[in-house]
């Protein structure tokens, strides 16, 4: 099994946006897409996957409605809104920045004195 | 930063899963198990294990599924909706542990809201819902504006058919119609059944003005429009339905009105109606003379599209001016235009304001009588709430569960008010459209349901924002740790005396208010009605019947039926006339012989024994007797009002008056009788300039006009226990059998109704003050109760130190006198200030009556010492030992 990270504070929300831009899936889905996504890197505590679908849910970043899955099952689906498709992009820049700038403190040499 | 659009999506969203739990947890528990049941698959399919195992892995990996479902629930914020379903649950078991008050409250709340609701079902049907008509801000009303001499103005929707003659066809870009916009009974006979009607005759084009086509069939053409034109009738959608049976080819068939065929050629759509609910159109046939020489035609017009009102009401105007001004006079008359709903409205207005005001000032009395309820609850509840505060429950959600319970409060008041509007607006809004001439009904509709709910809104917010407010603010100084005592502070009690303050005031108003009216109907009901109205009953009969053109068979009907009844045992005296006192009567132009000025006048014809039997005193000459026949000298006599209005007051026997180029010799002058009220009359039972003329001397044509719209009546003075009706109607069966009687009243009664409105008004006033009044009383009562208790220590030491228990009785009485006296003192400034506004409304008493004032400052004196001195008795039980060992 793969070295695996813990996620940043935060980041799930941006993860199963960006997971859910590439299409609509449901629950278990989204996990296994974000799994797949990051080379198994990246594990999400399944327990709090829902309670952040519900979150984006109620602030109208992602909807959901019934569907069927392969082999006939029933399952709810989550799709990205407009304003999650805005909400993505915003975080997207804030993560590139952010990552950019942790990136930059790491890099920093030791200055001789 | 959320927008308000998407806050409140989000509400909805909120609203939507709080309010479909049981969806919302059944899927959120489908959910969790397809996810648990779709990881142990591919446990079985990606490292072989078996079911049990898989199944078994999957929920070890997931974790605790329920606190993830709580979780969940947390994201949509369910916990709030939770909590308000205990906060609700709460609120119910604390309002029912003092049943009596919430009893009150809503009682009282709901009153409040019921007399909104039904003073705003009128104001919507008269000012606001646009008239049920296409383009109805097309429609006006030709008024006449009046300057009376000391400069008032006056407006008159009433003109005469000489007005209706120039205006008709003279203005460019205004289609008229005349109308008389009074309906009258009818005897009818289709298809062999008879039937009592209501008919109103409308000009031709009515219908096309107010741009309503008839279901079946026309309108009236203008060839039908003339005196002596073809009989013809439209029907309304309901006679249409229920005597004709709905039938397709009712045109053509005849309906008998009055005795005479009607062809029906037309049926007007359900639901259409005009100021006057009408079984039956008939054409107006306008004349100049007759009924046409008074104001008696009401013309409504409507501005082609394109037309500029001003232009209208310019070319109006000058008609008639070169009109009204040939007579001599200038300057004092004229003619406008006014749009109908505004012309009808303006009327109402202040009536409505009035009604409205007091309907609002009992509301917000019981509001704040909720507002202090609830505040006495909170402080009595300080320590529950300390406790809760400092085991770290929020602030927001102690004021969401006290607002709570002024949600319940209010929502029993408005279900309470709604239920009460509803059968006040079912049982007064048809006599009130009618009374009032609204052109369409009085109903419950989205506005006045959203009213309601308006004033729900605004009842939880009066009533509990600020007690809620109070409890929370109230606590971080209990939190500095206080006495005994103290736990309920300064601040709160001066909020709840502070209410009662304005709460008296208030009251102080209605009662004023109250006071002034209920002084005013006495007033009118003290008047001298002119004649006796007790044990006359007026029976009236339709003679709009091609059998009674003829003056000599109208005058023999009358008077041998008055005669038979006479002879009868238990009947003192009978007459017949055109109408009798309280009936709107026939209003004509006579002129004074060699004076081309024509004057108005009410006219009646009557038989011998008429004055007599009604009791009307005669103050000079004599009333019209058997020597008055036709052929003989034409007389008549005149009432008081006529000769201090036309002769200054000076001699009228002998002089000449002449109605429709009749001359008639004034010889007697009766006492004024009291005459139907009316909107804008200076004064609700009033009298005007009348003059009465035997029957014999009218002639045939007159009155077959009149009848057209008058029902001439038989006054009977009986003794009590005759039963009047039965007899009347055996004496005209005998003279004509085929004439049935259209109204039995008996005039005591009709006198009583003459005041209804005023009466009707005055008592909702009263029964509002009343209210108002044992709702301070109870405010006033629950705190000197509440003083008594967090002054139970002081009041005992006092007593222990030597005071008497009578003293300590008085210290705490006196406040709750100086609060009422407070009160009083604010609010009679205020309701001088406010009364001016049922000035309108007022007779015989000035808004300064000082009777009224001291009455009602005695009275809230009084209450408010009863109301102190109940709960304060217990101070005199004290036992000053017990209380200081308490404590």
């Amino acid at each position: 099994m793969a070295k695996t990270v813990d996620l940043l504070q935060g980041t799930l929300d941006l993860l199963i946006l960006k997971a859910l831009s590439l299409g609509a899936m449901h629950g278990y889905g989204v996990l296994l897409r974000i799994q797949q996504l990051s080379d198994d890197v990246l594990q999400i505590p399944q327990g709090s996957l829902y309670p952040a679908l519900y979150r984006l849910e109620h602030r109208g970043w992602i909807q959901s409605e019934p569907g069927t899955s392969e082999n006939n099952r029933k399952a709810k689906y989550y799709s990205l809104t407009s304003l999650g498709r805005r909400q993505l992009e915003d975080e997207e820049e804030q993560w590139d920045r952010l990552s950019g700038a942790v990136g930059l403190v790491l890099r920093a040499q030791e200055t001789s004195p | 930063m959320i927008e308000p659009g998407e806050a409140l999506a989000r509400f909805w969203r909120w609203l939507r899963t709080s309010t479909g739990r049981n969806g919302f947890e059944s899927d959120l528990a489908a959910e969790m198990q397809d996810h648990l049941d779709r990881r142990a698959d591919d446990l079985v399919r990606n490292e072989g294990l078996s079911d049990d195992e898989a199944a078994r892995r999957a929920r070890l990996e997931f974790g605790s599924v329920e606190s993830a479902k709580a979780a969940c629930r947390d994201a949509r914020r369910l916990d709030l909706f939770d909590e308000f379903r205990r906060n609700l649950g709460h609120g119910v078991r604390v309002l029912s542990r003092s049943p009596g008050l919430s009893f009150a409250v809503t009682l009282t709340l709901g009153l409040g809201i019921a007399a909104n609701i039904a003073v705003f079902a009128l104001v919507d049907a008269a000012l606001l819902r646009p008239l049920p008509y296409p383009e109805p801000e097309r429609l006006v009303l030709v008024e006449r504006h009046l300057r009376a001499e000391d400069g008032t103005e006056s407006v008159a929707r009433y003109q005469n058919g000489r007005t209706w003659q120039s205006l008709s066809g003279a203005v460019d870009g205004l289609d008229l119609a005349a109308i008389s916009t009074s309906a009258s009974g009818a005897n009818a006979v289709a298809g062999g059944m008879p039937l009592y009607l209501q008919q109103q005759r409308v000009g031709s084009g009515f219908f096309r003005v107010v741009g309503v086509d008839p279901l079946l069939g026309r309108g009236f053409s203008a060839i039908e429009d003339v005196p002596g034109g073809p009989a013809v009738a439209v029907l309304s959608h309901g006679i249409w339905k229920t005597v004709f049976g709905g039938a397709l080819d009712v045109l053509g068939k005849s309906l008998q009105l009055r005795g005479e065929p009607y062809e029906v050629v037309g049926v007007m759509p359900e639901g259409f109606r005009t100021s006057v609910e009408a079984d039956v159109w008939t054409p107006l046939r306008p004349t100049t003379t007759g009924e046409g020489s008074g104001s008696n035609y009401v013309l409504v017009g409507r501005l082609h599209s394109g037309a500029s009102r001003p232009a209208v009401e310019a070319q109006v105007r000058a008609v008639g001016s070169s009109l009204l001004n040939e007579g001599g006079r200038s300057g004092t008359t004229r003619l406008g235009i006014e749009e109908l709903q505004q012309s009808y409205g303006s009327d109402l207005e202040h009536y409505l304001f009035v009604a409205w005001s007091a309907a609002w000032l009992v509301l917000l009395v019981s509001c704040i009588n909720v507002a202090g309820l609830l505040l006495a609850h909170a402080g009595r509840r300080t320590r529950e709430i300390a406790t809760r505060m400092a085991l770290g429950g929020s602030r927001g959600a102690i004021l969401r569960q006290l607002l709570t319970e002024s949600l319940v409060l209010s929502l029993l008041g408005t279900t309470a008010g709604l239920g009460l509007g509803v059968v006040a607006i079912q049982r007064l809004g048809r006599p009130a459209s009618a009374g009032l001439g609204f052109w369409q009904t009085v109903q419950i509709d989205g506005r006045v349901l959203g009213l309601c709910a308006g004033i729900a809104v605004l009842a939880v917010v009066v009533s509990g924002l600020l007690p809620a407010w109070q409890a929370t603010r109230i606590e971080l100084r209990a939190g500095q740790g206080s006495s005994s005592r103290g736990v309920l502070g300064n601040s709160a009690s001066w909020t709840r005396r502070a209410l009662l303050v304005t709460q008296v005031a208030a009251v102080v108003t209605l009662l004023s208010g109250a006071g002034l009216l209920a002084r005013s109907v006495l007033e009118l009901q003290s008047k001298d009605p002119g004649f006796e109205p007790e044990g006359l009953v007026a029976a009236s009969v339709s003679l709009q019947d091609a059998r009674y053109d003829d003056a000599e068979r109208v005058r023999r009907l009358l008077e041998t039926v008055a005669k038979r009844l006479s002879a009868q045992p238990g009947i003192a005296s009978a007459g017949a006339g055109l109408s009798v006192p309280y009936e709107r009567p026939l209003n004509m132009t006579f002129r004074f012989p060699g004076d081309p000025e024509p004057r108005l006048a009410n006219l009646t014809y009557v038989t011998p024994g008429y004055f007599e039997t009604l009791g009307v005193r005669l103050l000079q000459g004599r009333v019209p007797d058997r020597r008055d026949v036709a052929g003989a000298e034409t007389v008549a006599v005149v009432n008081q009002d006529f000769v201090r209005t036309y002769l200054g007051g000076g001699e009228a026997l002998g002089t000449r008056i002449e109605f429709e180029d009749a001359g008639y010799r004034i010889v007697g002058v009766v006492a004024d009788t009291q005459q139907r009220p009316g909107w804008g009359d200076a004064e609700p039972l009033g009298s005007r300039a009348a003059a009465f003329v035997p029957v014999s001397q009218v002639r045939g044509e007159v009155l077959s006009l009149v009848h057209r719209w008058f029902q001439p009546s038989w006054v009977v003075r009986a003794a009590s226990g005759v039963d009047v009706a039965e007899r009347v109607r055996e004496a005209l069966a005998a003279v004509d059998a085929e004439l049935p009687l259209a109204e039995v009243r008996s005039l005591h009664r009709v006198r009583n109704q003459a005041l209804g409105s005023q009466r009707m008004q005055a008592l909702l006033v009263i029964a509002g003050a009343v209210l108002a009044l044992i709702l301070a009383a109870v405010g006033l009562a629950g705190l000197i109760a509440a003083s008594v208790t967090e002054r139970r220590r002081e009041m005992g030491l006092r007593m222990a130190l030597g005071a008497t228990s009578l003293s300590a009785f008085a210290a705490v009485v006196l406040p709750g006198l100086c609060l009422a006296s407070v009160g009083l003192a604010l609010g009679l400034p205020l309701s001088l200030g406010l009364v001016r506004g049922i000035r309108a409304f007022l007779y015989g008493v000035t808004v300064f009556d000082p009777l009224t004032y001291v009455g009602v400052a005695t009275l809230l004196l009084l209450v408010a010492a009863v109301a102190s001195a109940v709960p304060a008795t217990r101070v005199l039980r004290l036992e000053p030992s017990q209380v200081l060992r308490q404590e």
